[in-house]
């Protein structure tokens, strides 16, 4: 099968996809009582005497399929409803929420990767060393670490101890100065718009936000990357050709990096994708613990208040998040090793 | 054992790393922390607001802006909760029979787009709040005594004769004319002040709501405008036309509200009592306490909300001073008397030591023995970090009018709890035993404690009672209550206005918000109540809220565990209390300063 045509059979399951997952989320979303639906719009105890006129004015106790209905007209006409929890419509707090996220992971991403990566060779070529053990120990640590300790533990170390790296998406006077002379939004995300409108003032106090909660996600996600690469790299590491290519008297690190590395990264290509898709739905505890406004805090918010549009709209975003970013690996299976065809 | 080259170089950089990391730390542990954003308050608190229609919102985070953006027409005077000032309204002046309140309008008044202050638009505000009438907001505060009636939503609106009838009935009761307002009520009511100094009744601009696409106003001219009114009745928030707009005459105006972010206010220097000495308001939504309190340490936050629970970890902060302020706000707790039977909480259903029978708290001995069982002092010592008092009952509140110091009140006593347990069911209770289960939701360290209070003072008493304690979501929560499987429910509150018959009639009206979920009544109280709010006399009022007192103290449907001493966190180089009237439900920002 050529690529091309591989691609448009997986591009056409994705309705499908998005079919099932709705359906699910939907029939989840009807195991909660008309009554547990009800509290996005419940403030205050005396909110609650008013229950069931809450109940029919957002149709929560209609039969499910005349609510699937009211929710799949909306979608028709071009609208994932409104969030009660975003208190703004589903594909607004989508656009709103999503690029803070993706300045989160851009910059997450590439720290984890290497952190992992590079750990991970060192800590097979250098096995049962003092790093090895230092690796071993780490990614134990990190893989248990809670995200919530380890943000508060960074908070109060850099911003507490040290006064760098401030929570929230900006400064407070790099945001007012945002709101006095807005700049072009062409992505929405801070360092990419900053530098695009020449505003390098707000490309790095956006940095100088973002980082400290990318380097929570890196240190706690790199775990599962160190240890796949280690273990992948101990594998190939034993092979005859990796000892053939030492016979023919190549470097130790020419070998490495030429011939064991390329072919023992394509377990971590797999476990990339998932994680980075992972990443762009949202990283809910990291979000909050930094006060950063992202995706993750949209759809915790959706999910804790039952707001049926909000968490359909998210699921349904998700799920093409991870379509095309499983997709976008599969293919790169192909570029890194030329075996793989399809 | 030897160490490669790559190895130390690790170590080298661990080391050199460690020591710098330190290095800084002690640098910024003696640094002198410099004001940050000079001329720009930062408030950050947890929550975010849903909208700011100042007649629909109930929530404090929306009403706390509201407070500094809109203005009512009278306000309290100073820290009092007792005595009024003129706001927009210049003077004002009742008939002797109370049903007439006449408001001299102040004239040069600009709103923030910068029309003039009109009677019309108070007159426009007031009514718009009357018809809007959200289900759970406050409306019905000015709609009784205007109208007799509760809430608009008590005629059919399918009946247009009535929907007319009760549009003029609204007009007529409030009018305007080019220099005042009047108010013609149904019936004497003495809190009428109180209730105009309230945030639902703020003043907007007429023009502005209509080019939003607001409720057209009611026009005597135009009969069809008093058919047509139900439309702007109770909408979905989503429909609100202005929901994050606001254009009031207060000292400060919307500049910019981002979701999950921000609110920022701007000076008004338009302002009629001259402008604000702070150039910006900045309300950062935090919803995590640590970071929260990072902000305040670090000088980022120059004020934060905190709940009681959290006052230990900002006492004593370096350069962070606190107000304290003795509210009207109670925590209490309230018994069901009629728990639906399928509860999950009841266990058997029965009186068998395996359970409670649905009607258990109907039961005024087992009121009464909970009652004097409960540890107070321990709940406000160990629960509220011991600021507070323990009030009678849930109206009879130190800085409201005609607060009675010696009212009856239930004390711990264990002799009294053990007395009353074996009265109950004949001696039957204190034999078998009984169990229930006690929920509450995340979030609420407070209702947690005095639940675990409760729980180990109860099976103190008797090893056959006993009381589990679960934690459920919200949602969950909502279920339960809305399905009357609670068993006890825990709640804090300050009052709507500095006046006893709203907590009187809210907590013991039969028609009441916690009695009509409790299912209890006592016609004499329902009497009272009434008879209170429509009597001028103060002294008839004080004996009859004093008779009240008597009744709930006998009866004793509920019990208040706290009137709570609220402390107001701020770093030192602002200059000022936002927080000096016990009925403000958040800071005031105006008069405020940045020092250096």
């Amino acid at each position: 099968m050529s690529v091309r045509k591989y691609l448009a059979r997986r591009l056409l399951m994705l309705p499908l996809i998005l079919l099932g997952v709705i359906l699910i989320v939907f029939t989840i979303l009807q195991c909660f009582s008309p009554a547990q639906r009800a509290i996005a719009y419940i403030q205050s105890t005396e909110d609650m005497l008013y229950i069931n006129d809450i109940i029919k004015k957002y149709h929560l106790d209609d039969p499910p399929y005349i609510q699937f209905l009211y929710w799949f007209d909306n979608l028709l006409h071009g609208n994932l409803g409104f969030s009660v929890s975003a208190r703004m419509p589903v594909s607004q707090a989508i656009l709103t929420f999503f690029p803070a996220t993706v300045e989160l992971v851009m910059l997450a991403i590439p720290l984890l990767l290497i952190i992992g990566t590079l750990f991970g060779i060192l800590s097979a070529v250098y096995r049962d060393s003092l790093i090895d053990h230092f690796v071993r120990v780490f990614s134990i640590g990190a893989w248990s670490m809670p995200t919530f300790w380890s943000g508060i533990i960074l908070l109060a170390i850099f911003y507490g101890g040290l006064g760098m790296f401030p929570p929230g998406r900006l400064s407070t006077q790099i945001a007012l100065s945002l709101i006095q002379n807005p700049i072009h939004q062409y992505t929405g995300i801070y360092i990419i718009d900053g530098v695009l409108n020449g505003r390098f003032d707000v490309a790095w106090d956006s940095l100088n936000h973002v980082f400290l909660p990318s380097l929570n996600l890196a240190i706690l996600s790199s775990a599962l990357p160190m240890r796949i690469m280690r273990s992948s790299m101990l594998e190939v590491l034993g092979k005859d050709y990796i000892a053939a290519a030492k016979a023919k008297g190549l470097s130790k690190w020419v070998v490495i990096w030429k011939h064991a590395v390329k072919n023992a990264i394509i377990p971590l290509i797999t476990v990339s994708g998932i994680m980075v898709a992972n990443l762009l739905t949202g990283v809910v505890i990291t979000e909050t613990v930094f006060a950063y406004p992202g995706l993750g805090y949209f759809a915790a918010g959706a999910a804790r208040s039952l707001d049926m549009p909000g968490v359909l709209g998210f699921a349904i975003f998700a799920a093409v998040i991870y379509t095309i970013v499983n997709l976008v690996v599969d293919l790169l299976y192909a570029v890194i090793d030329p075996r793989i065809r399809y | 054992m030897q160490f490669s080259k790559l190895q130390i170089a690790i170590i080298l950089v661990i080391i050199i790393a460690g020591a710098s990391g330190g290095y800084l730390i002690y640098q910024n542990i003696f640094r002198r922390i410099e004001v940050k954003n000079p001329g720009i308050i930062v408030y950050a608190r947890p929550g975010e607001p849903l909208s700011f229609d100042p007649a629909y919102e109930t929530w404090y985070g929306v009403r706390e802006i509201v407070q500094n953006v809109y203005e009512t027409l009278v306000f309290y005077d100073g820290t009092r909760t007792d005595k009024f000032v003129p706001l927009l309204a210049e003077s004002w002046w009742v008939s002797d029979d109370g049903l007439t309140w006449v408001f001299k309008i102040r004239s040069g008044v600009k709103f923030h787009n910068g029309e003039i202050l009109k009677p019309e638009d108070v007159e426009y505000s007031l009514e718009r709040c009357i018809i809007q009438d959200r289900a759970g907001a406050r409306a019905f505060l000015l709609t009784y005594p205007l109208t007799g009636i509760s809430t608009v939503r008590a005629i059919n609106f399918n009946d247009i004769e009535k929907v007319r009838e009760l549009g003029r009935t609204i007009d007529n009761a409030i009018e305007s004319n080019s220099t005042h307002v009047i108010l013609r009520l149904k019936f004497p009511y003495p809190p009428m002040l109180s209730v105009l100094c309230q945030s639902w009744f703020s003043v907007m601009n007429k023009k502005w709501c209509i080019e939003k696409g607001d409720w057209p106003g009611f026009n005597k001219s135009d009969p069809k405008t008093y058919e047509t009114w139900p439309q702007w009745n109770n909408p979905p928030r989503e429909k609100l036309p202005h929901r994050f707009e606001m254009c009031g005459t207060g000292p400060f105006m919307l500049e910019s509200y981002q979701p999950a972010t921000q609110t920022v206010l701007k000076r008004f220097d338009g302002y009629w009592r001259g402008p604000a000495k702070i150039e910006r308001i900045i309300i950062k939504y935090v919803q995590e306490w640590s970071t929260l309190k990072l902000m305040l340490q670090t000088g980022d936050a120059d004020m934060i909300l905190a709940s009681a629970s959290y006052y230990v970890e900002l006492t004593g902060m370096e350069g962070v001073t606190y107000f304290e302020i003795q509210t009207p706000l109670i925590w209490y707790i309230q018994f069901n008397f009629n728990i639906s039977s399928d509860s999950p909480f009841i266990g058997s259903g029965k009186l068998d030591g395996n359970g409670i029978p649905p009607d258990f708290f109907s039961n005024p001995d087992v009121r009464k023995a909970f009652a004097y069982a409960i540890n107070y002092d321990r709940i406000i010592k160990e629960g509220f970090s011991g600021l507070g008092q323990r009030p009678s009952n849930h109206f009879n509140l130190i800085g409201l009018p005609y607060y009675w110091a010696d009212a009856p009140m239930y004390k711990y006593n264990k002799t009294k709890a053990i007395e009353y347990f074996k009265k109950a069911y004949d001696g039957k209770l204190w034999e078998v035993g009984f169990k229930f289960t006690l929920y509450y939701t995340p979030g609420w360290p407070e209702v947690q404690f005095t639940y675990a209070a409760i729980k180990s003072d109860i099976e103190a008493l008797n090893p056959k009672f006993q009381i589990e304690l679960r934690q459920v979501e919200t949602a969950a929560a909502t279920q339960y209550f809305n399905a009357r499987q609670w068993v006890i429910a825990m709640d804090g509150r300050k009052p709507d206005m500095a006046d006893p018959h709203n907590h009187a009639f809210m907590f013991y009206a039969s028609t009441g918000v916690w009695p009509l979920y409790q299912r209890y009544s006592n016609p004499e109280i329902d009497k009272l109540v009434d008879e209170g709010v429509r009597t001028m006399d103060p002294k008839k009022r004080e004996q009859i809220y004093r008779r009240i007192c008597e009744l709930v103290f006998e009866d004793c449907p509920s019990l208040v565990l706290i009137q709570q001493t609220e402390r107001w966190y701020q770093r030192t180089w602002i200059k000022g209390n936002p927080y000096y009237n016990p009925m403000f439900v958040g800071p005031f920002f105006y008069g405020l300063e940045k020092g250096s």
